[in-house]
């Protein structure tokens, strides 16, 4: 990169499970919620902002342009631009680089940047027979005509199609998610105990650093609606009775007979929204906004659709060679791999320290370095905070500039693996006074 | 010569006649624009029959307001009354009576006298914009439309049709005066020139005119059209209607009645005769004390609200707002500054209360939502300024904050201290405390002088008054500043002086003690709600303390009888009802009554009370109920115009029609006095002094008015 982008700040929402209490407000009250609550925080006024630029997955049908309805819900001007990205699980780190290109691109100085998920509103969509009814139906003229076609409906045409399902299923291997992680699993060789052992971590890890007090500042307490019962400002899947014992007795979900892959050492279907603040350092410096810290490199990368697991893998080796960023995995001071399962993120692993995947895989001589188990996703990952996946990847950025700063570190890399076959890293740090 | 008006004569015979009234944001009949447009018909008696004359209004959002309010409340007498009535129908028999077709084309609001030169016109067309309505508002001023209007619009639409608009005045939306039948055509205003070209030349022809004329008749009412034919059908409507008008009005006001009356008499007559019948219905309302009384309340209201609005003011347009403690108040307020565009911030001390503050902020945009008053997408925009926290961050950036918290002298002063020091020195700071001192809870503050009271009435969202209370410090701009903003928010602000309970609640509350003192005499509870009520009262005090919260008003009694002593002194009962547990009023389910029941009961622990007198050996009639009462009230209001805690005896009446609800039919508290008669006040006064002791000492100030035959208006 030409520059270093400057995170000014950031805030998301408690991450919170699907169907469960944040299940009626739509992705962009949530996305909305955070950027009111940032103005207050912050010295820029909405005048300031050149755009906002949002990831969603679902992208809801009452907001097709998901970004510009949150723009206009954070009572900005009507002038400011708005536009939606959508990377799959990347989307939230997409919306960031997206808006880092325009920024080093001199399109805009200032830019709102993040992503927002509401899993619990994907809707439920009618299935081909039920729609080729309906559609008949509209168009039969005569009263006898409209009856035969109600009399021809059955049971079967009422299975709805869940959008959720089908989104998380890829068209192409047709394998979901969770089978692609099987296969990664077996081509890595993770087993199922290190997967439930590192699932338990994820949970230990985010319950200390609630009791650190580490997310209180990076969470903004919202009011739920239809009815603003309550405030909630904290992630609702860490589970504090979770043990090894409960974790091995979980059966495999998506590979029922071989399988090593529980709902247990996956990832959480959540609901939730990260928003960010982003400029050009000198803006930032120019207007002496207090800097959270800097994007400094990025890569995306491309990969076979069934391992779509082992992405961060080939990104993170793209975006070593990149100018601006370390050379090597270990200058990196922590990381996060998004814990879309857990062997997923040990296979990664695996495959960053493994001579043999990385020659073959990346064409390097040397492997890419070792994962510090003690570096990475210190603060606990999806399994435990769940994914709401249009978000995660701009709360891995989130969480990771934060973990830095109150540890006195400086650099970081945040890397996501992607559905369809696409990996994301990106090199991010801290400076301290 | 007003210049009002202007005629502008286009091809095919169009007339343009178009009213401007100079130096106004509105159209207004007043008499000289009504004699300039006399003249103006005048030179029109000479058009031809294939003219068309348009009658156009140039300002913004208004077609006609109607007539100039200020000239109605001028009107002498019964004759005058009558004689003003005549010009008008006279006027507008001339416009009905030109050779030429007549269109009235409206485009924003139609109100009142602006409706009735519109029914005098051939044809209506109205634009489909927001701002286009009719209405005939006369009867919330306590008269009736008179320039012909009750007349035409019953002629028009039918009896059943018209009646509820002019027994309510509420406002007809352009797509429903098309749809009942009171205008011919709706047009899209960008269009409306073209369109009235278009009708125009349609009416000059015949079956293109018959079928407009057709069709007005078939969009009114079928059945009940054949109902009003009888005579017998006639009645029927007007004596349900009757019946269902003294419901509401229990007979304190007689504009709906005479109305009903009017129209009553209608069948048979002449058009002549029916125009004479209203103007001597007007001039008889005219005469009586009840619009007299509701034209200075409404007079003084607008005076207040204008005055508001001229107040330079240092909160911009679009502001940061907070309000500190997010109760009932606090998250009332958040949805009333929400609403009007500016972001808010609560702060309160705990994540439940700040949801609280969600909640009740909520719910009002949730009954506006449910009344169609607001759309879904302002809904959740307003919800959307609402953010809250548990510091004070952000409050940098704030223009106005509103205390809201406990009402406790200490706390607020602490909380205030607290505050300031994230506060940017030139945001105000405003206390929406009911009762406490403003220049005490000052003494916490470092610049005093951006502090004053901003009394807000609960519910926010449905009391129009705001008491802006000046502390000793306080600066005239921070007044200013409040004024201006209360004003902004659709509230009516009323600057009043430091004293304990300001006001209002100083007024109020010796009225509702003495209620509770009657019930611990051993008066009926639904008795003495029932009296008040029907005095006129929107409800009894002894409810109206349930729904305020027992202990709400328990502090605010405690605190006016340590401030005014032995006036004020919190009677045994209220003490006893007190120490019981969970006897809150409604937010608890029972107070005076049970809330939760389906039908209302009275709470017979109450009724049992050890303090209670419990024999019923002495009987209370409404009339000892009301003036036990209403002496009180009337007696301390006098005292508050003798300290200057207001400076003008119409706002003091304004301030309680609008912060209690005291009848406006009434006039407030001190038109009331007077119409008893000053002198019969302080004699009963003296009586009940004697009798009841030292509450009822008739205060110097009425006594001195008594002995020099004056009353409140002549100081
Ligand atoms: N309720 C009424 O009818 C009414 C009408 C007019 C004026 N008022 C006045 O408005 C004020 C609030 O009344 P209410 O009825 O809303 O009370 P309430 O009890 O409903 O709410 C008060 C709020 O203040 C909060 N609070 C307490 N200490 C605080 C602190 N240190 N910082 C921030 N918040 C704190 C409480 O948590 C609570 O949420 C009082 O001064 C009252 O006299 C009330």
């Amino acid at each position: 990169m030409k520059g270093r982008i400057a995170i000014i700040d950031g805030l998301r929402t408690p991450f919170c499970k699907a169907g469960g209490i944040l299940q009626h407000t739509e992705a962009d009250d949530l996305a909305a919620h955070l950027i009111n609550e940032m103005f207050w925080r912050q010295k820029v006024t909405r005048d300031d902002v050149d755009e906002v630029i949002f990831g969603n997955v679902i992208q809801p049908v009452h907001a097709p342009n998901i970004a510009r309805v949150i723009a206009l819900k954070s009572g900005l001007p009507h002038s400011t631009l708005a536009h939606s990205v959508q990377r799959n699980c990347a989307s939230g780190m997409e919306a960031i680089t997206t808006a880092a290109s325009k920024i080093l691109g001199g399109e805009a100085n200032l830019i709102i940047a993040g992503g927002t998920e509401s899993m619990s509103r994907a809707p439920l969509l009618l299935n081909d027979k039920m729609k080729a009814c309906l559609e008949a139906l509209l168009k039969a003229r005569s009263l006898s005509a409209k009856i035969k076609i109600l009399l021809s409906i059955r049971p079967g045409h009422f299975k709805p199609v869940i959008a959720l399902l089908k989104g998380l299923t890829d068209p192409v291997c047709g394998l979901n998610m969770g089978q692609t992680a099987e296969r990664i699993a077996r081509e890595m060789a993770v087993q199922r105990d290190e997967q439930d052992a590192y699932a338990l971590e994820s949970h230990h890890r985010a319950i200390k650093a609630y009791e650190e007090g580490f997310f209180e500042s990076e969470i903004s307490a919202i009011a739920p609606t239809p009815n603003y019962k309550a405030l909630i400002n904290q992630d609702d899947g860490i589970r504090h009775d979770l043990s090894i014992e409960k974790l091995k007795k979980m059966r495999p979900y998506f590979d029922r007979a071989c399988g090593s892959v529980t709902i247990g050492n996956a990832c959480q279907i959540t609901d939730g929204a990260v928003a960010l603040f982003l400029s050009s350092e000198e803006y930032a410096k120019e207007r002496n906004l207090n800097i959270l810290g800097y994007l400094t490199g990025y890569a995306y990368c491309g990969l076979e659709p069934e391992r779509m697991g082992l992405g961060p893998v080939y990104s993170t080796a793209k975006l070593l060679k990149q100018e601006g960023t370390p050379d090597k995995l270990e200058d990196y001071d922590l990381m996060e791999i998004n814990e879309a399962f857990a062997a997923q993120v040990l296979a990664c692993a695996k495959a960053f320290s493994s001579k043999e995947f990385c020659k073959n895989h990346l064409g390097l001589d040397e492997p890419l370095g070792i994962v510090d188990p003690n570096k990475l996703n210190i603060h606990g990952g999806s399994i435990a905070l769940g994914h709401p996946v249009g978000a995660t990847g701009a709360r891995l950025v989130l969480t990771l500039l934060r973990a830095l700063k109150t540890k006195g570190l400086n650099r970081g890399m945040a890397s996501l693996c992607v559905g369809g076959g696409l990996g994301a890293s990106l090199s991010l740090e801290v400076d301290h006074e | 010569m007003s210049n009002a008006w202007s005629l502008i004569k286009e091809e095919g015979g169009i007339i343009k006649c178009i009213f401007d009234l100079p130096g106004e944001k509105v159209n207004k009949f007043s008499f000289a624009v009504m004699q300039e447009f006399a003249e103006i018909l005048e030179e029109l008696k000479t058009a031809k029959t294939t003219d068309t004359l348009i009658i156009m209004s140039a300002k913004e959002g208004i077609f006609i307001a109607g007539a100039d309010i200020n000239e109605i409340s001028q009107i002498k007498d019964k004759e005058d009354a009558y004689e003003k009535s005549k010009l008008g129908q006279k006027i507008f028999n001339s416009l009905e009576n030109l050779p030429c077709k007549t269109i009235a084309y409206i485009h924003g609001a139609c109100m009142g006298g602006g409706m009735e030169c519109a029914l005098a016109c051939d044809y209506r067309i109205i634009s489909d914009d927001e701002t286009s309505k009719c209405a005939l508002p006369e009867v919330k001023l306590g008269i009736l439309p008179a320039w012909g209007g009750t007349w035409r619009f019953s002629q028009l639409i039918g009896l059943s049709a018209s009646l509820p608009y002019m027994l309510t005045g509420r406002n007809i939306p352009a797509k429903k005066a098309f749809k009942i039948g009171l205008c011919d055509a709706i047009v899209a205003h960008e269009y409306s020139q073209s369109e009235l070209q278009r009708f125009c030349q349609q009416i000059h022809e015949n079956s293109p005119h018959k079928a407009i004329l057709k069709k007005r008749k078939k969009r009114t009412n079928l059945f009940m059209r054949s109902l009003e034919r009888n005579s017998l059908g006639k009645d029927f409507i007007l004596n349900q209607a009757l019946k269902s008008t003294l419901k509401q009005s229990h007979g304190h006001y007689p504009s709906p009645e005479k109305i009903i009356e009017l129209l009553k008499s209608y069948p048979g007559k002449s058009s002549s005769e029916a125009m004479e019948l209203e103007a001597q219905a007007f001039s008889e309302l005219m005469q009586g004390e009840v619009c007299q009384n509701i034209l200075k309340i409404y007079l003084a209201n607008e005076e207040l609200k204008s005055h508001g609005k001229t107040c330079p003011t240092s909160i911009p347009k679009k502001s940061h707002m907070a309000v500190l403690g997010a109760g009932i108040m606090g998250g009332g307020l958040a949805w009333l500054i929400s609403s009007k565009g500016h972001f808010v911030r609560m702060k309160d001390i705990s994540q439940e209360a700040l949801a609280g503050g969600y909640k009740a902020g909520f719910k009002i945009y949730s009954s506006l939502f449910k009344k169609r008053r607001i759309k879904k997408g302002a809904m959740s925009l307003g919800m959307q300024r609402i953010t809250s926290s548990l510091d004070y961050k952000g409050f940098e950036k704030v223009d106005l904050v509103v205390e809201a918290v406990v009402e406790n002298m200490d706390l607020k002063k602490t909380v205030l201290a607290e505050m300031e020091s994230s506060l940017p020195q030139q945001s105000i700071i405003a206390s929406n405390t009911s009762a406490l001192s403003i220049s005490t809870m000052a003494e916490s503050l470092k610049y005093p002088e951006r502090f004053a009271g901003f009394h807000f009435f609960n519910p926010v969202n449905r009391m129009p008054l705001v008491e802006v209370i000046p502390g000793k410090k306080t600066s005239p701009e921070t007044i200013s500043s409040l004024c201006h903003f209360a004003q902004s928010l659709g509230k009516t602000p009323i600057v009043v002086k430091d004293v304990p309970g300001f006001l209002v609640n100083r007024i109020l509350l010796p009225y509702i003690n003495e209620s509770v003192r009657l019930v611990e005499e051993g008066a009926d509870i639904k008795m003495v709600d029932k009296s008040l009520s029907d005095f006129g009262m929107p409800m009894g005090p002894l409810f109206l303390s349930d729904e305020v919260g027992l202990d709400v008003g328990y502090k605010v009694a405690k605190l006016l009888e340590k401030a005014y002593g032995e006036r004020m002194k919190v009677c045994a009962l209220l003490e006893e009802i007190h120490s019981y547990e969970g006897v809150l009023g409604k937010k608890s389910g029972i107070g005076f009554y049970h809330h939760n029941a389906r039908k209302l009961k009275v709470n017979q622990k109450i009724e049992g009370a050890k303090n209670r007198k419990q024999d019923a050996s002495t009987q209370f009639t409404s009339e000892d109920i009301i003036n036990r009462t209403m002496l009180l009230l009337i007696n301390e209001a006098a005292l508050c115009i003798e300290e200057g805690v207001i400076a003008k005896a119409t706002d003091l009446d304004l301030a309680m029609v609008m912060g209690i609800g005291f009848p406006p039919f009434r006039g407030g508290p001190l038109s009331y006095a007077q119409s008893i008669g000053i002198s019969k006040v302080v004699e009963m006064l003296n009586t009940y002094h004697e009798k009841y002791g030292m509450r009822y000492k008739p205060s110097q100030y009425l006594i001195s008015l008594s002995q020099d035959n004056k009353n409140f208006n002549q100081i």
